[in-house]
């Protein structure tokens, strides 16, 4: 079990304040996971972080294809395993 | 006995969120959990002091807060970051609370068992 948190951010970069909250209270080994329109945030990389993007949200926005290459795309069995890994996950929304 | 850390981010009154974040605050106490609450981000907003719900039906969120310390609700926390970010200091507050940082917020969790954002 890995004692950092994994935040899980839920809503779009330039209508909600969630992503740049996150950012401002998480610690730089913290990995993020963006999901539903927080997707909108990966066309270029927000932060030094590890990011993951949720596959099914980027293909229904089309995304797919405009992820930036530091961001890890996942699909919903990772997001299990992924949560399973950190000890505290936090949702941003 | 277990503990929860609540982290409160939404202002009161425009939605449920804050209603509900205390709900389970009291809920999880009256149960024997150790729950600690902190507030950040828009959630500030729902300490600020002189709310008043007469002429809205709205259920008042400060006299509902006031109520934490008889729950054994401690330490109530808030980001003093969101605060200065809202032109807020701790006077503009309507109970006594603990001030962190944003940055302190990661290392917070790692002390609670559980840890709840809304």
């Amino acid at each position: 079990m890995n004692n950092a948190t994994l935040h899980l951010v839920q809503q779009s970069p330039s209508a909600s304040s969630a992503l740049r909250d996150c950012l401002a209270s998480c610690q730089p080994a913290d990995p993020i996971v963006l999901m539903h329109d927080a997707v909108y945030a990966v066309l270029s990389k927000p932060a030094d972080n590890e990011f993951y993007a949720l596959r099914p949200d980027l293909e229904e926005r089309g995304l797919l294809d405009r992820v930036d290459k530091a961001i890890h795309i996942i699909d919903y069995p990772d997001l299990v395993t992924l949560s399973d890994r950190y000890r505290h996950n936090l949702s941003w929304f | 006995m277990a503990s929860l850390l609540m982290i409160c981010r939404k202002a009161p009154y425009g939605s449920s969120y804050a209603r509900e974040a205390i709900d389970i605050a009291l809920a999880a106490s009256a149960f024997e959990v150790k729950v600690a609450m902190l507030f950040t981000d828009d959630g500030v907003l729902q300490l600020l002091k002189g709310q008043n719900t007469a002429n809205t039906g709205s259920k008042n969120v400060e006299a509902v807060l006031s109520s934490l310390p008889l729950y054994e609700v401690a330490p109530i926390l808030v980001n003093e970051d969101a605060l200065a970010q809202r032109n807020l200091i701790v006077s503009d507050l309507n109970m006594a609370v603990e001030l962190c940082r944003a940055r302190d917020i990661s290392a917070l969790c790692e002390q609670y068992d559980r840890v709840l954002s809304i």
